[in-house]
């Protein structure tokens, strides 16, 4: 081995004798002077290369507050002066030419704050330009129209308006929660559990969608290091987002700050909840408002928006002073800041209130088969008053119509064949809900028109399970958000979704009729039982 | 000692040398699993198979080949590196890989031989 590298070395030598040779004859033969230089190399330093992987946050549960840290801004930072050339130079051309930024330099001004700023302000505007599809070609005059075929949907009840997805945050990603904005009727805030698939992104994610502008990546992203299970626009802070986590740790972002990250968080103590947070709701006035968040355990807890250290008040709601309710959806009626329904785990309601002698549960409804999904009271103000209805979903297959004066279900709608995940009241017509069921099923139920099917249905492409849905403030469109991070918003049809004058006395009549169904259906039970 | 091609030229390209570092990587641990009896192995062997090659290139280089397995256990991982050198001749190429359980990164420093 080392002869045959030793013989192959002497060849190279040779080899290399013979060239240096052959150059020493070359320019004998051309009688050129050749300066021989030899060019040492120019070593300089290479730019820094760096390996990053952020550390991922974990949930602790302690005792202690966790207030916002102010960061000053470190003592003796350099100003980065930039030159130019100076507009003020005189008319002799003073001509001082521009500094050429170094490469450290020029980083460090990307790392700004201003540039920071500047950079998420204009990107924001020009992603929405370059997303904007305009026809410019569209004839008023309708001539084009009848060459084209079935696209006019003029007369479609409910369609797709907008399909809203992130592959990077909502991807793989289950939605929990929806909420439209009152302030903005464009947007909706969606919030996801955790990405199974990638255990290093943060377990909670909010993002808030834009249906204005046909950009498809989201206006807002906000996460915190526990999944979100509930989400909601604070109805008086338009800025303002709040999260109920799954590890009982209620969180709010602020779109006014930079961060991503929730501006204050409640503690993770037994002085709040240390349970899953399924329901947040801010009820009240502009001037006298607060936040009403319960977990699954039971515990109700109000806070002030502005100090989220430690709750204004909490309860637990226990039912005959022994079991505590398992509370998945509540929610208040029309007007109403101290009375409201919860739907629990066990498949009963609870009606409660929050103040006076007797706050806590006061009645339970007893109905549904199975864990309540979904809560919602009438919301629908018109000429007559229905607020003291409400209706639940369940996964017991059924939606059920509930009065709060009545312990029994007014009527069950049983048209499902799979687990119902969501159930609203449309805000603007008094007969109208809307359901989502495990099996891609949006159904739309007047019950002005049918009570036996829905009006109008629409079954999602893959039949995802949908997990939640929620009528727009306009009451003109839906959003309803799956369990594979997708949020779908469908315009209703005018004939569907706008009420006509008569509908509140349509309605009357018709949980008349309803009433009068079910005595004559018990009586004939109670008459079959006697005989 | 092998003859190397001084016809070609002396210039080391990062962005040509992150492919087949890439493949070198998926190939040693593309599917599986971060694994405490293995990882030793793996680095091992995406060293070797990334260092030939190179050195199959047969260009005038002395290579360096750094590779790091992380485990993802909720830690974070800094590192960084430079170097004094002819800048014009030598370069580095650093690859970042990550799948659900682990991170890898392999650095190549490649320095021209005179």
């Amino acid at each position: 081995h080392t002869k045959v590298s030793s013989e192959t070395m002497w060849n190279t030598e040779t080899t290399n004798a013979i060239s240096r040779k052959k150059i020493q004859l070359n320019r004998e033969r051309r009688g050129l002077l050749l300066v021989y230089t030899s060019v040492a190399p120019k070593l300089g330093m290479a730019k820094v290369t760096h390996v990053d992987f952020p550390p991922r946050e974990m949930v602790s549960y302690t005792k202690e507050t966790q207030t916002p840290v102010l960061t000053q801004p470190k003592e003796g930072e350099t100003h980065i002066t930039v030159f130019c050339t100076s507009t003020k130079a005189p008319p002799e051309l003073q001509f001082t030419p521009p500094h050429e930024l170094t490469e450290e330099e020029k980083l460090q001004i990307l790392h700004t704050e201003e540039f920071v700023n500047f950079f998420d302000h204009s990107s924001r505007i020009i992603e929405r330009a370059l997303s904007e599809r305009v026809d410019l070609f569209f004839d008023y005059s309708g001539r084009d129209l009848e060459e084209k075929e079935g696209e006019i949907q003029a007369g479609a009840k409910l369609s797709l308006n907008r399909l809203f997805m992130d592959e990077h945050w909502s991807k793989h990603r289950v939605v929990t929660c929806l909420d439209w904005s009152l302030q903005y009727p464009e947007l909706l805030v969606a919030s996801y559990n955790n990405n199974e698939e990638a255990p290093h992104e943060p377990d909670g994610v909010a993002l808030v969608w834009n249906l204005k502008y046909k950009k498809a990546t989201p206006e807002y992203v906000f996460h915190c290091q526990s999944a979100v299970m509930s989400a909601a626009f604070a109805k008086f802070h338009p800025n303002v987002v709040v999260g109920g986590t799954y590890s009982g740790q209620i969180v709010l972002w602020d779109n006014r700050s930079n961060k991503r990250t929730p501006v204050q968080r409640t503690p993770l103590s037994a002085a709040a909840h240390t349970h899953p947070v399924y329901c947040v709701n801010v009820v009240g006035t502009q001037n006298a408002h607060n936040l009403i968040s319960i977990s699954t355990d039971g515990k109700m807890c109000s806070w002030s928006l502005d100090m989220l250290s430690q709750p204004q008040d909490s309860i637990e709601l226990v039912f005959k002073q022994s079991k505590a309710v398992a509370v998945t959806s509540m929610s208040f009626p029309l007007g109403d800041v101290n009375n409201f329904v919860v739907g629990s785990e066990d498949g009963s309601v609870y009606m409660s209130c929050r103040h006076g002698s007797k706050a806590g549960i006061s009645e339970m409804f007893e109905g549904h088969h199975g864990p309540i999904t979904g809560i919602n009271c009438h919301t629908a103000g018109g000429p007559l008053d229905f607020s003291h209805l409400f209706v639940t979903s369940s996964f017991d297959w059924t939606v059920k119509l509930w009065s709060t004066k009545n312990n029994k279900p007014l009527y069950s709608f049983e048209d499902n064949s799979d687990y119902v995940y969501d159930v609203m009241w449309s805000p603007i017509h008094p007969a109208l809900f809307a359901c989502v069921d495990g099996v891609g099923h949006l159904d739309l139920w007047n019950l002005n028109n049918d009570t036996e099917v829905p009006t109008a249905s629409v079954t999602v492409d893959g039949n995802p399970a949908l997990n939640r849905v929620r009528w727009s403030h306009s009451g003109k469109e839906i959003a309803v958000g799956d369990s594979d991070g997708r949020v779908r918003v469908y315009d209703v049809g005018e004939q569907t979704a706008v009420p006509r004058s008569d509908e509140w006395t349509r309605f009357v009549r018709t949980l008349a009729e309803i009433n009068e169904n079910r005595d004559d259906a018990e009586e004939q039970a109670a008459q079959r039982l006697a005989a | 000692m092998e003859e190397y091609n001084h016809g070609e030229e002396v210039l080391f390209n990062p962005d040509e040398a992150t492919a087949p570092i890439k493949e070198c990587i998926e190939g040693v641990i593309g599917g599986a699993d971060y694994n405490q009896n293995k990882v030793n192995q793996w680095t091992a062997s995406i060293v070797e198979h990334c260092l030939t090659n190179f050195v199959k290139q047969g260009r005038a280089f002395k290579y360096i080949v750094n590779c790091t397995i992380m485990q993802k256990s909720g830690a974070g991982l800094h590192t960084a590196n430079s170097c004094f050198w002819d800048s014009t001749t030598d370069g580095s190429c650093t690859v970042r890989w990550e799948n659900r359980t682990m991170y890898c990164v392999v650095c190549v420093f490649a320095v021209a031989v005179a």
